[in-house]
């Protein structure tokens, strides 16, 4: 690939990452890291998990980041009745003209490039193993068959902190599948008049549709193509075994609130999200700012604390934070 | 290579040149920074010790952190920067977020693609347009101006005080302490000692025993100051009371001349009297009598004789000399008799010519032991500041039963208070006793006391008469001690935390049960099968 068209293509992402921003913050009030946050994992080739209270926007965000791209849209409500089958699709038995029978197979709504999981607790471990399993393989095994998922295909699940009564906690190694682990907070004052002044009125705020399936897929590519210097690289991996209790380089936090630490996962999440950030920061290479700003929602999903942690109040942003302070950046 | 890795490297070769550069700057300031101070704290610390067998520590502890200073700074100096290094101090100085960095990895690697070609041709054009200059500038560290400031001030400082001088007191009387490190003249190691040994040279045979006694005091190393000090007062008193009665013979020696005012032949021997000058009065009485005798050769032969009395006082030769003079001036008794008693005056004037002599010589070494001694004083007053000091600081024990405690008056005044303070309204007593508790103490500082654990509690007993009517009122004071928590709030806390995080689990079972829990649905389940 030529020079010339390597710049074409960074300039063509950096556009259409400031469409997209445009767009979404168009409806969706303040947030910014958030909508960055979705726009990495959707770049990344990763899912991501939505967690806030609820009416904060996380459905609202899925569904205006859907309408800005020009992709087959699904959402999917969570609940405690819904099977694997109304996710993935089923066999039904049709009639042909000769009158005989077959199994016809009728896609589920998995079946799309953005798909909203919401309230993903609060369906049983075996729907949600339905969902997981289609996000690690980008495919759904129904019947004999192995069928891939269309590209890109994008999974934004939503989780509710409160109200667990009821729910299934998504276990660890579940979790691991997403990419990111993002947290919506509250807006402030300013925050909430905008949003009133947008929502309360006649006719509230509509999205152009951007970016097509190509173009997402193109971009994608790009974002891989981004070199990593091996210091870098390093660093992320310091900083993944910084989690692990057990490891040399376990730092003194996760040695006394760590059960189990980031997975080999987690260091690619950190490498491929630090390479988007770096281009949606107008960068060629991937510098240890674009780790550090990664490493919250890369990581604090997938260490799993211990009982004093619990008891300590000691949750995983702290421990992650700790961690960023006292590991030397890229040598 | 590609031009844009040559680039890359030539930038960070001269970041790497200013920042040697940089390092060799800064190691010499802190050698300089060392040395300096540890030269001062050795002629200081040789100065303090130098009577003792360890006056060279300091200085071959100096010669050793010099030496090692230098071999410090010779390391530094060789020492190199790594590329690396300086990617790293210009990424962060010029903003660059690991740009360089990532170029100098990448360059050193075969076949970039076309990613790689863009980020380095980026890299490039920054590192192209890197000072080196402005992003690393020659300025010494922050230690090494502490450094050099600390050893500028000891140096400003130790030659101004007395006792930490190394060259000690040079007032101007010419004096020095005790521990000045020259040796006197005539093998005297202080001038204590060369003054006194001056003053034992000058002194009769009774002084100098009292004076090689004071000596013996001066040399013992194991004498206090102020034992020495004393040594030398007394033998400045010594040397005052010759220069008393030499003053005296002077005064009886302008009486004589008074009294042989007008006698013939004796003028000259008045006028040397009356100016104190005793030799010359001598050798005038001494020429009288060679032309009395015409060439009698008697006189010369007694005139060079000793003085028979040597140990005589002043008083005695005195009185001699006058009995003599006037005698002879007489003119009573034989010629024979008047030459013997104009030799005998010759001698005794001889004798006191002597001994104001000594006398002269012993108040010129009590001037020097005066000035010595005002050097020890000196000298002795620091050392008794400095235990005023001491004595002034409050006990660091704490002993309330002993009456030895930190605060102000002892156990008793702390009672003393207490016991009035109720009767006071509440407020800490302003007026507290002595150890029977009723002269009135120091007024409490500031707006409120801070009260003391133990209190005296006022208990009242009612009184109760035969009849069954109130009779009168018991009141004393008990002895009370406030309480203590015996479960300290954080425990209670975490306790509740716990019994929170117990509730609010989605199993509703406690943290510490989940595992006996867990067990036995497993066995259960095992069971079943």
């Amino acid at each position: 690939m030529s020079d010339v068209n390597v710049e074409h293509r960074l300039e063509q992402f950096r556009s259409n990452v400031r469409l997209v921003r445009e767009e979404v913050g168009r409806v969706i009030v303040g947030n910014d890291a958030v909508i960055d946050g979705v726009l990495t994992c959707l770049l990344a080739r990763g899912h991501v998990l939505l967690e806030g209270i609820p009416g904060v926007g996380k459905t609202k965000l899925v569904q205006t980041l859907a309408d800005a791209l020009r992709l087959k849209f699904s959402r999917i409500q969570f609940t405690p009745d819904l099977m694997p089958g109304d996710i993935v699709g089923t066999s039904i038995v049709r009639e042909d003209e000769a009158g005989r029978k077959y199994f016809e197979f009728q896609p589920g709504p998995i079946f799309a490039n953005l798909v909203l999981a919401d309230e993903v607790n609060r369906a049983t471990p075996k729907t949600q193993s339905a969902l997981l399993e289609a996000m690690q393989d980008n495919s759904v095994s129904a019947g004999n068959a192995t069928r891939p998922l269309e590209q890109p295909f994008f999974v934004l699940a939503t989780m509710n902190p409160l109200e667990m009564e009821g729910t299934y906690p998504l276990p660890e190694a579940q979790l691991d599948r997403f990419f990111f682990k993002l947290r919506m907070g509250f807006p402030g004052v300013d925050e909430l008049h905008t949003v009133l002044d947008r929502t309360t009125l006649a006719a509230e705020p509509r999205v152009e549709r951007t970016l097509a399936q190509g173009e997402i897929l193109e971009m994608r590519e790009t974002a891989r193509e981004v070199p990593v210097a091996r210091p870098v690289q390093d660093y992320a991996i310091r900083l993944t075994l910084a989690t692990h209790p057990e490891s040399e380089l376990g730092h003194e936090m996760a040695r006394r609130y760590v059960r189990f630490g980031a997975s080999p996962r987690g260091t690619q999440a950190l490498i491929l999200g630090a390479k988007v950030h770096a281009l949606m920061h107008d960068r060629l290479h991937v510098s240890g700012e674009d780790i550090r700003a990664v490493a919250l929602p890369a990581l604090r999903h997938r260490l799993l604390v211990n009982f004093e942690a619990e008891a300590d109040r000691i949750d995983t942003d702290t421990i992650l934070q700790r961690i960023l302070a006292d590991v030397a950046g890229p040598a | 290579m590609t031009d844009t890795s040559r680039t890359v490297l030539q930038a960070l070769g001269s970041i790497a040149d200013r920042l040697r550069t940089r390092q060799r700057v800064e190691a010499l300031a802190l050698a300089l920074a060392v040395a300096a101070p540890s030269v001062l704290v050795a002629a200081t610390l040789s100065a303090i010790l130098a009577r003792t067998s360890i006056s060279h520590w300091p200085w071959a502890g100096a010669a050793i952190l010099l030496l090692l200073t230098a071999l410090w700074l010779l390391g530094r100096w060789r020492q190199s920067v790594a590329p690396e290094e300086a990617a790293r101090v210009a990424d962060e100085r010029a903003g660059l977020e690991d740009e360089l960095k990532s170029a100098l990895w990448f360059s050193r690697q075969p076949a970039p693609n076309a990613y790689v070609t863009a980020m380095m041709q980026n890299a490039a054009s920054r590192a192209a347009r890197l000072v080196p200059r402005d992003l690393v500038p020659l300025a010494m560290p922050g230690s090494a101006w502490v450094a050099l400031g600390s050893a500028a001030l000891l140096a400003i400082v130790v030659p101004l005080s007395p006792r930490m001088s190394p060259h000690g007191v040079h007032d101007d009387a010419g004096a020095a302490p005790v521990a000045e490190t020259t040796p006197a003249r005539g093998g005297a190691a202080t001038p204590a000692q060369a003054a006194l040994e001056e003053a034992m040279q000058a002194a009769d045979e009774a002084s100098r025993a009292r004076l090689e006694k004071l000596m013996a005091a001066v040399r013992d190393p194991g004498r206090s100051a102020e034992e020495k000090l004393r040594a030398v007062e007394a033998a400045r008193e010594i040397a005052g009371r010759s220069a008393l009665e030499a003053a005296a013979s002077r005064e009886q020696m302008r009486a004589l001349a008074d009294s042989l005012a007008g006698r013939k032949g004796l003028e000259e021997v008045a006028k040397a009297l009356r100016e104190g000058d005793a030799r010359g009065a001598a050798d005038a009485l001494r020429e009288r009598l060679a032309r009395q005798e015409g060439g009698d050769q008697g006189g010369n032969a007694t005139g060079a004789s000793q003085p028979q009395e040597s140990a005589a006082s002043d008083q005695g030769v005195m009185d001699a000399l006058k009995d003599s003079l006037q005698n002879a001036s007489s003119g009573l008794g034989t010629p024979g008799e008047t030459e013997g008693r104009l030799s005998k005056a010759v001698q005794n004037l001889e004798e006191l010519s002597r001994r104001l002599d000594a006398s002269a010589a012993l108040s010129r070494a009590g001037r020097k032991l005066a000035a010595v001694s005002t050097a020890l004083k000196r000298e002795t007053t620091l050392r008794a500041a400095q235990f005023g000091r001491q004595q002034g600081q409050g006990n660091t024990g704490d002993s309330p039963d002993t009456g030895d405690a930190d605060l102000q008056g002892g156990a008793m005044y702390r009672l003393g208070a207490l016991a009035r303070e109720r009767r006071d309204g509440g407020q800490e007593s302003n007026r507290a006793g002595d150890n029977t508790g009723n002269a009135p103490g120091d007024p409490v500082v500031g707006d409120e006391a801070t009260r003391i654990q133990a209190k005296y509690k006022r208990e009242t007993v009612r009184g109760q008469e035969a009849d069954g009517n109130d009779g009168t009122d018991t009141a004393f004071y008990a002895a009370s001690r406030r309480g203590e928590p015996t479960v300290e709030l954080r425990a209670v806390e975490a306790r509740y935390r716990h019994v929170g995080e117990t509730a609010l689990s989605p199993e509703r079972i406690a943290l510490r049960h989940r595992t006996q829990v867990r067990q036995f649905f497993l066995e259960n389940a095992e069971s079943a099968r």
